[in-house]
């Protein structure tokens, strides 16, 4: 497979479900719980948007 | 009489005029099928096919204006429906899957479609990814909602009103399903060159081979990108579900074997390694179908991580004090587990007066009360079970109020209990005499 230019879509989505998957183990072994998930699922949220974003805007520069 | 009938007909000209019974010609097919969204839709997946959301008849997506219009009622009574249902999560899960799933009326795919890239590349990648991501943002805050009703509640309407906001936006832009209807008709060099987000690698929309059976009912002919060549698909989708399926398959051995694996460990387990495809594919290969798989998987977490939380008893709370003292104070507040405020001990003098607040998420909540104390109990329960000293009720937003003044009668001390619970059962029995 050959190396090509970031697909942001794969990227966000990659790392939303990876972040989602992440959460579990928090929650199960007593770190997060449910109070701390409501706050964590924001976080995650934030974060996996403002990554999409530097993302982008990075390849939109280097296209230009 | 003639004589003809008896001859068996042996000329050209005697074929047309008496054609047999038993083998009736077929028609002739004449011309391009109809379309679905003309033809009357005979079966359910017709029916769903045909089904469109508004663009003139709507408030947020259309998607009620649409369904109105095809159930042939007053759209107001499905969004009155709608509104009740979206006071416990419901209504606006269900109106976030319609939106994503049901196609504008002048559009061919929905938003859902449109993000695994059927019938073209993924389009207005920003408007799909972002509506995509607001879906699942409402659906995790619905099952915030569970835990605590007013922060849920904020939280959701937030996310709906972005979704609104989003909407408005798209509109602003001044028609753009005319406008990618266009472009699906533009030429690849000029469809490169006019896209931002057009790469080089996905030149011949190659997210249509990543899922050839997306829509088994696809009419070939309105799908041009079926007729173009087919690049073979990218390794990386079947080494991604061949990653996770050995993954499953191992916990799975591991909880027959050795340990009790929670149910939410597997779909965790899946979405991670399909988390991880999905970003290896941003640089090598293609994976994008994948999306679809981890959409699943998230959606599957909720309930699962809901379940496990509830049922584990994660938070195991006993509180048994010994005087009128020793009954805390102020709100208790508890997230999810088994609580049990055991007040049997308390010995209540007739001058005695206290009152026990418990707040709890999610679990089971048990109250055991002195047997002579006078009681006033309010109870407060968004969705379960209320047993009140063997008064049971079920169901949502259930409110009790109950005094009882014990086995002998008014006098004995007081006492008030406010418990309020989002989800489970609450118990308030009295302990032997």
């Amino acid at each position: 497979m050959q190396r090509h230019e970031i697909d942001v879509v794969s990227f966000v989505f990659g790392l939303l479900f990876v972040g989602v998957s992440a959460m579990w183990p928090l929650v199960h072994f007593d770190i997060l719980g449910l109070p701390g998930l409501e706050l964590a699922a924001p976080v995650l949220l934030v974060c996996v948007g403002l990554a999409g974003l530097m993302a982008s805007f990075s390849r939109l520069r280097r296209n230009r | 009489m003639n004589d003809a009938p008896t001859i068996p007909p042996s000329g050209p000209d005697s074929g047309p005029t008496d054609p047999p019974p038993s083998s009736p010609q077929p028609e002739p097919p004449t011309g391009p099928p109809p379309e679905y969204s003309g033809a009357p839709a005979s079966s359910w997946s017709g029916e769903w096919r045909s089904l469109r959301r508004s663009r003139s008849d709507r408030y947020v997506a259309g998607v009620l204006g649409g369904l109105a219009r095809r159930l042939d009622v007053d759209p107001l009574i499905l969004r009155i429906t709608t509104v009740v249902l979206a006071m416990f999560g419901v209504g606006i899960m269900l109106y976030a899957l319609g939106w994503l799933l049901i196609p504008a009326e002048d559009e061919d795919a929905s938003v859902a479609e449109q993000a695994l890239g059927k019938g073209g590349r993924a389009r207005r990648s920003d408007a799909v990814l972002l509506s995509l991501g607001l879906g699942l943002l409402v659906l995790i805050f619905a099952g915030g909602i569970m835990t605590s009703w007013a922060e849920g509640v904020i939280l959701l309407v937030l996310a709906v009103c972005g979704i609104a906001l989003l909407l408005r936006r798209d509109d602003s832009r001044g028609g753009p399903a005319a406008d990618w209807h266009a472009r699906e008709q533009a030429t690849d060099a000029d469809a490169s060159a006019s896209w931002v987000e057009g790469p080089d690698w996905d030149a011949d929309r190659p997210w249509n081979d990543e899922q050839p059976d997306w829509d088994p009912y696809a009419d070939p002919a309105t799908e041009p990108a079926a007729a173009e060549s087919r690049r073979p698909g990218s390794s990386l989708w079947l080494l991604t579900v061949s990653a996770a399926a050995i993954a499953i398959g191992a916990i799975a051995i591991n909880d027959a074997i050795w340990a009790t694996v929670a149910p939410a460990t597997y779909i965790a387990t899946a979405l991670g390694i399909v988390g991880i495809g999905l970003l290896i594919g941003a640089w090598f290969g293609r994976s994008r179908g994948l999306i679809a798989l981890g959409i699943v998987l998230s959606f599957a977490m909720v309930p699962a991580v809901l379940a496990d939380q509830v049922d584990l008893h994660e938070e195991n709370v006993v509180v048994r004090p010994t005087t009128v003292a020793g009954i805390p104070s102020g709100t208790q507040d508890h997230g999810a587990g088994s609580v049990r405020y055991d007040l049997s001990g308390v010995e209540f003098t007739d001058t005695d007066a206290v009152t026990l607040a418990v707040d709890q998420g999610v679990g089971e909540l048990t109250v055991i009360l002195p047997p002579d104390v006078d009681t006033i109990i309010n109870a407060d329960l968004g969705v379960g079970e209320i047993d009140v000293l063997d008064q049971t009720s079920g169901g949502f937003g259930r409110e009790t109020r109950i005094v009882d003044d014990g086995a002998d009668g008014p006098g004995g001390g007081e006492l008030e209990l406010q418990l309020d619970l989002g989800l489970g059962s609450i118990e308030v029995r009295r302990a032997a005499a």
